[in-house]
């Protein structure tokens, strides 16, 4: 990892940037969205849509102001006299970096598919593949540590919420075996 | 003194070795499912009801349910510390100050603190539940819908502070809360809101997806996403587990002050915990003499609201106790389980059964102390958790986190939601928008509206509804000056800078 | 999932092979149930179904009824349709799966837009009925419900009433009453409570006139409510023998809220017999008795003719709330 990808590069700046107009495209959408909620007939003196609506609102102020900051920052010369900021966010005490994007990926991909494949697969099975896999993932070297660590979870939960808590839990493809 | 005798007999009942178990029982259950993911004391009371009516007698279970109900507001705050993924909504707040603690190697005395707050104010709650609980009652029917919006604002007013910085983000991430909390049918017109036909989102956002979502995921990409080729770990090596003198000092007042705001709020039987432990961390944040070191590990932003949360599960026990109104859901099953005995609840229960209320009162003074017995010695194993190695530590939070949410609601959907709003609140972390607000939006948004058309409804439709009666306009009043304050604070040291 | 359907279903497929050609098709029976059943509550702990479906697994296993394990789990959610949409899809045939009801099924497709109702189940019983109870605090000026009557004649709006959430039973009783003086009910002021919520909200004088279920009894006893009526059809008898009923005070609103145990559709002819007679059998206990003595409930044991009148209660309710502008 070299120290440069350890700040903030351009395309988090850019991300930055997309974030805050999102929000004002995520408002106006809300606003568009509450507009349409239907008032039932009904003798309230605040319909359904009124308070949507005033927040949408403030939100849409709030969403602009902060995007007409950023691009200031962003690019001074398009939009007024510049505030003499830094373009991304001073890195003091910063521990919300990324160096490694490769692993934030690795983290999500497995997050997603222990939610894809907990009814199918069951829980034992799916927990214990999303644990081994993504410690072995970030630490090959100890794999055997892994592999016991990840079934004595999985197992110990299990029988922890089936048989003590009562909770049924997904079985998936071991269901005969249960 | 009648509730001098009153405490007196009941002391005789829970000193029974019979009784004392039960409370032992209890609590231990309690501290458990309190660090569980998504059991919380309301399902395990409702588990556990079969077998206590053939096991114990009313009083006895009624000694058991207090125990698991204080038990697991103690336990709920651990998970909160250790792994910033909070265990209910109550303990939500805990997880800000308290995760930084907990990485900078104060875990020990984050967890102490929190033992003790809840010590003091679960004695504290249970005194005034004691002697003050006929008034408290009566000072808690007269809040009508407009008091209760007023209540909701002085809480939204006091937690402003709680961006850290940023104000403008701030206020756009509680707008984000209250935007996510407008999801779902509207109970006071039975419309149903941006749900896009999803019957998972019909009943809203859960808190506890939430907060997972945003503290938990968030923080387990954080971590990962800078292991491999770091230098120092995440975690700072856990230092004493015991609280330093400093913290000590620092620790009391906010216990004491957490105690009182917790029990008032409780004893409302519509603002509950959540509302609690924000405003006694808007306070803490207040009145601390270091404000800036909120958000970064700040001890009274731990031990207020741990009190407060304790507090409060002994102030809804008032309106349980005097009126068979259930202040919350843990409330509602005991009184459930109360009427399968076939007791009467209700007005006339310290009446006709004052071995049961007494006993109660007694067996939570007992039940207190072992809970603090039972859980400081527990700090050094949970600390321990944290020598876990980080390659397996932060798949096993997310393990937990699935786990958690999984069995609240036995719904895949909803790890759909806690994957996006996870996702969200990583993008968030990332560019400095704090995520607390997102909470405090949240949980408030849906009150403020519902009690505001209540009361307009009420009132069909005469908007002074809310400045007349005084109680609510006192409330307001309050939360004005609440607002306008630090303002006026801010001009005032101005004016006194300029001339030295 | 796929898997153990295909497999859950070549299973059952084999069994009634065996069964319609075994020459006694009794005796697939006589070995029911093979293995634990789970009963689906789908509701969250702590409400009066959950209470409802705990009880009836309790009563069934002590009384030794059924002898298998009776395990009950909570699936809460959009007033029910998660739990009816677990039942009619991954547990569709599956006939060691029940499921506890209440009105539900029918008030939430309705209310809700919702897929799944009763004719996505497979109805087996109606166990027991609740009925509402409307009341004023102690203080209040109205006496009866002809001073009731008299305030919505002169303003349909003039009385803020309290109860549970719009399209629940407190609010059909409501409307029902305010139909029956002529008012248009969506005119009536109603102020929705989730949960025990407008139990302090009448006692503090929030809303005017309180409903509730039978539980509000406990307060009436204490001196601090009145009650006015009760909507069931025939005068309750115990703590509530003092106590009208609207009919009987000329005001023709009968509201029952039931509840029910439900099957997964495609759950075979002969289950649902075992377990109609185990309810049967069931209702008849002593302990069943004393826990309906306990909770206040009101046996209306129903089995053959449970899918009518359920069929009958779909169209009166959907006619109710088309006019409460309530029906999605």
């Amino acid at each position: 990892m070299s120290e440069e990808s350890s700040g903030r590069g351009p395309i988090d700046a850019k991300v930055e940037t997309a974030l805050a107009i999102f929000f004002v495209v995520f408002s106006i959408l809300f606003i568009w969205q509450s507009t349409k909620i239907p008032e039932p007939p009904r003798n309230i003196s605040v319909g359904s849509g009124t308070f949507p609506i005033i927040v949408g609102t403030i939100m849409l102020g709030v969403s602009i102001a902060l995007a007409w900051k950023r691009l200031r920052e962003v690019a001074p010369r398009l939009f007024g006299r510049g505030v003499g900021e830094m373009t991304v966010v001073p890195l003091d005490d910063d521990d919300t970096g990324i160096r490694d994007w490769p692993a934030v990926w690795a983290v999500l991909g497995s997050f997603l598919a222990l939610i894809v494949m907990l009814e199918p697969l069951g829980f034992v099975l799916t927990f214990a593949l999303f644990l081994f896999g993504l410690s072995s993932f970030f630490s090959p070297g100890h794999w055997l540590r892994n592999l016991v660590t990840s079934l004595c979870f999985s197992l110990f939960f299990y029988y922890l919420f089936t048989q003590v808590l009562l909770q049924p839990l997904p079985n998936g493809i071991l269901a005969p075996l249960f | 003194m009648e509730s001098f005798s009153g405490i007196l007999s009941g002391f005789a009942i829970a000193l029974q070795p019979y009784y004392l178990m039960w409370a032992l029982v209890g609590t231990a259950i309690g501290t458990a499912i309190g660090v569980l993911p998504g059991i919380g004391p309301s399902l395990a009371i409702s588990l556990l009801l079969p077998f206590t009516y053939q096991l114990v007698d009313p009083v006895g279970a009624f000694i058991l349910f207090g125990g698991i109900f204080y038990g697991a507001m103690y336990g709920g705050s651990t998970t909160s510390i250790l792994i910033n993924t909070p265990g209910e909504s109550s303990s939500v707040i805990t997880a800000i100050d308290g995760y930084q603690m907990a990485r900078k190697g104060r875990a020990g005395a984050a967890l102490a603190t929190s033992a003790i707050g809840s010590f003091v104010a679960g004695t504290i709650a249970t005194f005034l539940m004691m002697v003050l609980a006929q008034p408290l009652v009566d000072m808690a029917l007269r809040f009508g819908p407009a008091e209760y919006f007023a209540v909701m604002v002085l809480a939204l007013c006091s937690v402003t502070g709680i961006g850290g910085g940023q104000p403008m983000k701030a206020a756009l991430c509680t707008l984000l809360g209250l935007v996510l909390g407008m999801v779902g049918i509207d109970i006071t017109s039975g419309a149903i809101r941006f749900t896009f036909g999803i019957p998972t989102l019909f009943d809203g956002v859960g808190v506890v997806v939430a907060a997972i979502g945003l503290f938990a995921v968030g923080e387990v990409l954080v971590g990962l996403g800078n292991l491999r080729g770091q230098k120092q770990a995440r975690f700072m090596d856990t230092g004493s587990l015991m609280m330093t003198r400093e913290e000590w000092k620092r620790s009391a007042a906010p216990w004491l002050r957490g105690s009182a705001i917790g029990f008032v709020i409780g004893v409302l039987p519509g603002a509950g915990a959540t509302i609690a432990t924000f405003l006694s961390y808007g306070v803490e944040k207040r009145a601390a003499k270091r404000p800036e070191e909120f958000g970064k590990g700040a001890i009274e932003g731990v031990a207020g609201p741990e009190a407060a949360n304790n507090g409060s599960a002994g102030g809804s026990l008032v309106p349980l106790l005097t009126l068979g109104i259930p202040g919350s859901a843990t409330a509602a099953v005991m009184l459930a389980a109360l009427q399968g005995y076939g007791i009467n609840t209700g007005p006339l229960l310290l009446q006709k059964h004052p071995e049961l209320v007494w006993g109660l009162i007694a067996s939570l003074y007992i039940g207190n102390i072992m809970l603090l017995v039972l859980n400081l010695p527990l700090v050094g194993l949970w600390v321990k958790l944290l020598k876990v190695p980080e390659a397996l530590l932060y798949p096993m939070i997310l393990a937990f986190s699935v786990l958690g949410v999984y069995s609240l609601s036995r719904n895949v959907a909803d790890l759909y939601i806690m994957f996006g709003i996870g996702v969200l609140g990583f993008l968030l972390r990332r560019y400095k928008y704090p995520l607390a607000p997102v909470i405090l939006g949240l949980v408030l948004g849906p009150l403020l509206e519902k009690e505001f058309r209540r009361a307009l409804i009420g009132s069909r439709g005469d908007w002074w509804v809310f400045v007349d009666r005084p109680l609510s306009a006192t409330i307001l009043a309050t939360s004005a000056i609440v607002l306008v304050a630090p303002l006026i604070g801010y001009a005032w040291r101005r004016l006194r800078a300029r001339p030295a | 999932m796929g898997m153990s359907r295909i497999l859950r279903n070549a299973l059952s497929a084999a069994a009634m092979a065996a069964a319609l050609m075994s020459p006694v098709a009794a005796s697939a029976q006589a070995n029911y149930p093979a293995k634990a059943i789970e009963l689906m509550v789908a509701f969250a702990p702590g409400g009066g179904v959950d209470l409802f479906g705990r009880t009836v697994a309790k009563v069934l296993t002590e009384e030794k009824i059924v002898n298998q394990r009776i395990q009950v789990f909570n699936k809460p959610g959009a007033g029910g349709e998660l739990g009816m949409a677990e039942m009619a899809g991954p547990r569709k045939n599956d006939n060691h799966s029940l499921s506890a009801f209440a009105l539900h099924v029918i008030y939430t497709p309705l209310t809700l837009g919702t897929p799944n109702s009763y004719k996505t189940l497979t109805p087996i019983a109606k166990i027991f009925s609740e009925y509402q109870m409307m009341v004023v605090r102690t203080e209040s000026p109205i006496k009866s419900l002809k001073d009731v009557e008299a305030a919505l004649r002169k303003d349909i709006g003039s009385l803020r009433f309290g109860g549970a959430s719009l399209g629940n039973s407190d609010h059909i009783v409501v409307s029902k009453f305010a139909q029956l003086l002529g008012g248009d009910p969506t005119k009536v002021t109603y102020i929705a409570y989730s949960g025990g919520e407008s139990n302090p909200a009448i006692l503090g004088g929030h809303v005017d006139v309180g409903m509730g279920g039978l539980d509000l009894m406990d307060l009436v006893k204490a001196g601090k409510m009145r009650a006015l009526a009760i909507s069931s059809d025939k005068r309750l008898g115990g703590d509530f023998k003092d106590i009208p009923t609207f009919v009987e005070q000329g005001y023709d609103v009968v509201n029952q809220n039931w509840r029910g145990i439900f099957g997964p559709p495609g759950m075979s002819a002969e289950v649902v017999k075992y377990w109609r007679d185990a309810f049967t059998k069931m209702v008849e206990t002593k302990s069943w008795k004393a826990e309906l003595e306990k909770n206040q409930w009101s046996n209306s044991l129903e089995t053959d003719t449970f899918v009518a009148s359920l069929d009958r209660e779909y169209d009166s309710s959907k006619k109710l709330l088309g006019q409460l502008g309530l029906l999605k």
